[in-house]
């Protein structure tokens, strides 16, 4: 069983403040990014809270912000909170079986499950509104891996430091 | 040692392990999502929960606005006088116009009832401005500031004065979101100018709008304009869709592949207008 640890109410505000910045970011379009090729904000958000530290989040915590998500922004009730717990599931497996403990092993880790998380969120696509092209379909995961790489970042930069 | 590391291998097949929890969440997840794609609950909720959202579309938006309001202030009186100036002529000239539209609206009427048509058309429109974002989670659609208290539902088409936008795809109390030609699968029937060809426009997530089997004998020519047909009953008959650009042979000879540049880019504007529903 993984052991729970709780968030202090500085944390908690933390990541709190950080999901309704992520649905903030869902609503803008940069205008250097093509709309095609805009990062997936979400499982950014997501993969880097998991990677981070999910010793804090419960499943049933992150299946439910996934949820919050799909009513709020979502294209289907539950992609995201299946999206998310995919992601959590296999963070959890891989941890389990590899040892994952050097920074670099944790961030290739974090980018195979932005990458899952692409693929799980096009594969429970409503609309199957993919993009045509590859090239935009590539931008959109570099972005999302830049997006994740950022908000790691910050979540090492408040979850630990607190 | 050994039995301290088969213990934590076996550990996630274990009454411990939280593998039961995984299992019931994703069939939770995925009946929900089952459920919800049959039964379109999300938009039914996100109608309820659109008060969340609201605040955050004003913080994209008010950076522009405060940017315009800033511009409109800092504009020269001169300048504004000069542009009320000539809006009043125009609008002088347009209701002279008008006038003469309405009387051949009324001859129309009346010739129609002679001859016993159907009035197809009642331009009972409503005005919307474009709200930001042009994208909401990545797909791109535009949001109007116009919704089910200005008599829009679901369908209803959009326009401007270059020609088709798209359609009303979900309607909150204020707002509409509105789904481009050039959505993926998106549908249009259409008909040359002058009327001798008709055939299905659709859109692919491109910027361009297809048609993709168009019989090799039809006559359409570079540059020809391709307007609503209206037998949809959606789209009211004559707005423009866009001109073909490209035509292409495909491997059966019979057939031509069609490319269309939409009358209307995204760019192109900032103000709409909504053809209620029930009047196609």
């Amino acid at each position: 069983m993984i052991q729970q640890k709780s968030l202090n109410n500085q944390q908690k505000l933390y990541v709190l403040g950080l999901f309704l910045i992520t649905i903030l970011l869902t609503q803008i379009s940069l205008p250097f990014i093509p709309i095609g090729s805009l990062p997936d904000y979400f499982i950014a958000w997501a993969v880097a809270l998991i990677s981070v530290n999910n010793k804090y989040f419960s499943v049933m915590k992150i299946f439910f912000l996934g949820l919050v998500a799909d009513i709020l922004i979502g294209q289907l009730i539950g992609q995201y909170g299946f999206t998310f717990l995919l992601i959590y599931v296999l963070h959890f497996f891989i941890s389990k079986m590899l040892a994952i403990q050097s920074n670099g092993q944790k961030t290739v880790l974090g980018v195979i499950l932005v990458l899952s998380g692409l693929l799980i969120d096009y594969m429970t696509s409503a609309t199957y509104e993919i993009d045509n092209y590859e090239t935009s379909a590539l931008l959109k995961i570099i972005f999302t891996i830049i997006t994740f790489l950022i908000y790691r970042l910050i979540f090492e930069m408040k979850l630990k430091a607190i | 040692m050994a039995k301290k590391t088969a213990s934590k291998q076996l550990r996630l097949f274990t009454q411990e392990s939280p593998i039961i929890i995984f299992v019931t969440l994703a069939m939770c997840s995925i009946a929900i999502m089952s459920y919800d794609y049959r039964h379109k609950i999300n938009v039914q909720l996100k109608q309820k929960v659109a008060f969340v959202i609201t605040p955050f579309h004003w913080m994209v938006n008010a950076p522009s606005q405060i940017i315009r309001e800033i511009d409109y202030y800092l504009s020269e009186q001169n300048k504004l006088q000069q542009q009320i100036l000539s809006l009043k002529s125009e609008a002088n000239l347009l209701q002279a116009i008008q006038q003469k539209l309405t009387l051949i609206e009324n001859e129309n009427r009346s010739l129609r009832k002679i001859l016993n048509i159907k009035n197809l058309i009642k331009n009972d429109m409503t005005i919307g401005e474009v709200v930001l974002p042009s994208q909401t989670n990545g797909a791109p659609q535009l949001l109007i500031n116009k919704g089910m208290d200005d008599g829009i539902d679901i369908g209803s088409p959009v326009m401007n004065n270059k020609g088709l936008v798209g359609q009303v795809i979900h309607v909150n109390k204020n707002l509409s979101t509105v789904q481009k030609i050039t959505s993926n699968n998106f549908a249009i029937s259409a008909i040359s100018e002058n009327g001798t060809m008709a055939a299905l426009i659709f859109g692919n997530g491109s910027p361009h709008l297809v048609i993709y089997r168009l019989p090799a004998y039809e006559k359409l020519r570079l540059g020809d304009h391709l307007l609503t047909s209206g037998l949809d009953q959606i789209y009211p008959k004559g707005i423009k869709i866009g001109k073909v650009i490209k035509i292409i042979p495909t491997n059966n000879s019979q057939f031509n592949e069609i490319i269309i540049e939409p009358a209307t880019s995204p760019q192109s504007f900032s103000q709409v207008m909504v053809i209620k529903s029930g009047n196609p």
